[in-house]
């Protein structure tokens, strides 16, 4: 086999790019790791900008400026003035913008897509490296392109992140004409670096994975990122497609939402949610993904039921697109559509209940390392279930009428979102960060971390699931002028005092994570004892990754494989001519080495 | 080598030849995103032209885009203009395949240059002409808007594929160059192969938003 053997050289001359080095290497590398460090380093800085928004919304709602005291005084001593009802709009409208589009997607996607995919196919680099870094700066771009509007007059914009026409489309309704236009230009720029990567992904998946690495043998992190792909290869364009109407009716007098003209504000619902709800699923699958690979090595265990897993997200993802209804119950639709939907959107349960059914199948009886990044994944599957079954009482119509726009579906997406996609994140971050920079991170710290997040998260969401089913609306500035609220205002206050406790606990990850840069223990090869292919080089990777290319063998999950020595064997590890592959699945027969 | 050849290497040690190259597989996809946002713009426009009811369609007073049975002036022009479009896509093909054996592809590609320059030229003459009837992107409700918006979103599709065309052709130049001079031409088709899914693609968007616009 001529690629088995393949020199470094050779397979450095496979690439059409040279290693960059001194800062070009951080600012204009084709580097698939690189880029990916780029996204992983700029996605955590939003998710510090967005949680400082989510903290002065939470101090807003504690203490409003906006209050009237008992005795006839206008503002809490310990509200902040600047915080307007606009302002307050502008504040969750770019929390969840930011959240969403500049933090969650891009640390999931563009840091560990990029960083992991090439790594545990065995492929050199991404199949455009080129577009794989314009694609970062363009998405780049359209993050300050969108933080603009704080500081353009009329403020940035303020009609949710879900942007509903009118409200959105009528500069004189939402107030920030020109930052809801830069919001809605913003999305169209962030779509083109999603479709940017979507399709270099798919490409990179479907045609450089290492000889005998068959689709079945693919880490489940490498398969959900590759059915993520496809969700952001047809879900975003149709959002760019709204985005372009919006600015068009912003500025240039088009009428596409636009009752009187003979527009319809519902388009937008229907073009967004077309777009949005499959992007709930762009945002949790890479992170079931990556869990599924932590939880098999932490437990050294193989993932239960691995086809029905990868079965289970391409279910995920296509009923992803036939759901988005579900978020328009109340907006005036036909009973026997809005029944369509629950029942479509209640089958999705199915799929997360054999993915959540098996995450426990592979830790069960397995001899579990609580390592940090073990106790975030474990974190993740636990947090997920409770959104998960908030998200089926809204499944259902009827229950859906009585909490549609409450702080019970703000509990609901925190839970899948911060609950599930960042703690995976954490996981994530824990358990590449050797392979990322070579040292370990601190487990003590870690963990201190960890408990503080996993407490202060609970602390500050679980409660509003109470606020909401006591009434409390979404995206009000001031609860307190509600009579029906007002009992709820140490709730609120509580909230918020968890949620700064949930702030402040991140500085014990940044510490951590700056200090083992250098400080941390020399993490080695393979210091998880894993098997896949990434953990096969050295840490970092070099520049290419791999010296030859590597041949696959067996799938990713070969744990404590009966009568072998070590209780894990590498992919790459040649069969034994007496102990037929560990994997029972393949697409491809095996090279005989 | 190019990342082709990884593509190659892998894939012929496992799995036979690869029936597509990277780029163009890559490409395949991309046009799958771009299909989806057009899907999103006929998808809207359906929407709201539906709910104006029979008979509103186009609004009162509005410049009569629609085929009309004899057709008017303006519509022999779109037809003429469609046709021009469609064939740039034959021409474009018939550059490829004279390229593919051995020659230059120069007069396809060259005719392919200017098909599509015609195509815009004339587009932005209807623009004007519509503008002058006083139908813009904020007159006419959604009539102005959907129509403006589409051909827009198409026209800056074209453009790009334009300027891949002029590309290509210019390539097809110095090709024929070294034929004159009694060289063989050399080098890879992936910048043709790719320009021509595009333009191909283009096409095909414009058969689908001429029949909404224009015909039905």
């Amino acid at each position: 086999m001529s690629t088995a053997t393949m020199t470094h050289a050779d397979a450095h001359g496979h690439h059409d790019h040279h290693e960059a080095t001194g800062w070009k290497k951080y600012i204009w590398s084709l580097d698939h790791k690189i880029i990916g460090l780029q996204y992983l380093f700029s996605s955590l800085a939003f998710l510090f900008i967005g949680g400082a928004l989510a903290l002065l919304l939470r101090w807003q709602l504690a203490f409003p400026s906006t209050q009237v005291m008992p005795d006839g005084n206008v503002g809490n001593p310990l509200s902040l003035p600047f915080i307007n009802p606009q302002f307050y709009n502008a504040l969750f409208t770019m929390h969840a913008t930011v959240m969403v589009f500049l933090v969650v997607m891009p640390v999931l996607i563009g840091a560990f897509g990029n960083y992991l995919i090439p790594l545990k196919i065995g492929a050199g680099d991404m199949a455009f490296p080129l577009i794989n870094e314009l694609s970062y700066w363009v998405w780049l771009a359209s993050g300050f392109i969108m933080l603009a509007g704080f500081f353009v007059a009329g403020g940035a914009a303020a009609a949710g992140w879900t942007g509903y026409a009118p409200l959105s489309s009528v500069g004189a309704y939402n107030g920030a004409r020109i930052g809801q236009s830069l919001w809605a230009t913003g999305l169209f720029i962030n779509g083109l670096a999603s479709i940017m990567g979507a399709f270099n992904y798919i490409t990179t998946i479907v045609n450089m994975r290492a000889p005998g690495m068959g689709f079945f043998r693919l880490p489940l992190a490498v398969w959900a990122l590759f059915i993520t792909a496809f969700l952001l290869l047809l879900a975003v364009p149709v959002l760019s497609a709204a985005g372009a109407m919006l600015v068009l009716d912003l500025n240039f007098g088009t009428n596409f939402f636009n009752p009187a003209k003979g527009g319809q504000p519902l388009l937008w619902q229907h073009l967004f949610w077309f777009f949005g709800h499959p992007e709930v699923y762009i945002m949790i699958l890479p992170a079931m993904g990556m869990v599924s690979d932590i939880l098999s090595v932490n437990s050294r265990k193989p993932v239960f039921g691995y086809r029905a897993m990868v079965y289970a997200m391409i279910a995920i993802g296509f009923l992803g697109f036939i759901v988005w209804g579900h978020h328009m119950f109340v907006s005036g639709m036909n009973l026997v559509l809005s029944a369509a939907f629950g029942v479509s959107t209640m089958v999705i349960a199915v799929p997360s209940a054999i993915k959540t059914f098996n995450w426990l199948g592979t830790i069960w009886g397995g001899s579990i390392r609580f390592n940090t990044a073990m106790l975030n994944a474990l974190a993740f599957v636990a947090m997920f279930v409770i959104g998960g079954f908030s998200g089926i009482f809204m499944a259902s119509t009827p229950v859906n009428i009585f909490v549609h726009h409450t702080y019970f579906i703000v509990a609901h997406f925190h839970y899948v979102l911060f609950g599930g996609s960042i703690f995976a994140v954490f996981a994530a971050i824990y358990f590449w960060y050797p392979k990322m920079f070579g040292r370990m991170m601190n487990e003590t710290l870690g963990k201190i971390h960890f408990a503080l997040t996993f407490i202060f998260f609970n602390l500050c969401f679980f409660p509003m699931h109470n606020v909401g089913l006591g009434g409390m609306m979404r995206r009000i500035a001031d609860p307190t002028v509600y009579e029906h609220l007002r009992a709820l205002q140490p709730i609120n206050q509580f909230i918020t005092l968890s949620a700064i406790g949930l702030g402040f606990s991140q500085i014990v990850f940044l510490v951590n994570f700056f200090r083992s840069l250098r400080h941390g223990v020399p993490a080695g090869r393979n210091p998880w004892e894993a098997t896949t292919l990434e953990w096969t080089v050295d840490s970092p990777p070099g520049h290419g990754n791999f010296a030859t290319t590597p041949t696959v063998y067996r799938g990713a999950y070969d744990y404590s494989v009966p009568g072998h020595g070590k209780d894990y064997i590498m992919q790459n590890e040649p069969t034994e001519p007496d102990h037929p592959a560990g994997s029972p699945s393949r697409l491809r027969p095996a090279p005989v080495g | 080598m190019s990342p082709a050849a990884i593509t190659a290497d892998h894939s012929s040690s496992v799995a036979g030849a690869p029936r597509f190259t990277l780029p163009k597989f890559g490409m395949l996809v991309f046009l799958a995103s771009e299909a989806m946002l057009f899907a999103g713009l006929i998808g809207g426009y359906i929407v709201l032209r539906l709910a104006q009811g029979p008979g509103n369609w186009p609004p009162a007073g509005a410049p009569e885009i629609g085929v009309k049975i004899p057709p008017t002036f303006l519509n022999w022009v779109m037809i003429a203009n469609t046709v021009i479009l469609l064939a740039s896509s034959v021409t474009y093909h018939w550059g490829e395949s004279r390229m593919r054996k051995g020659g230059s592809g120069l007069l396809g590609y060259g005719l392919t240059a200017l098909f599509g320059s015609i195509f815009l030229g004339v587009q932005a003459w209807e623009w004007l002409h519509l503008k002058h009837e006083g139908m813009w992107f904020d007159t006419y409700g959604i009539y102005g808007s959907c129509f403006f918006t589409m051909t827009g979103f198409h026209g800056a599709h074209v453009f790009l594929g334009l300027m891949a065309i002029l590309y290509v052709t210019w390539r097809a130049i110095l090709r024929q160059m070294r034929l004159f001079s009694g060289q063989t031409p050399t080098g890879s088709h992936t910048c043709e192969e790719l320009t021509g899914y595009y333009w191909h693609f283009v096409d095909v968007v414009w058969i689908f938003l001429y029949t909404i616009l224009y015909v039905i």
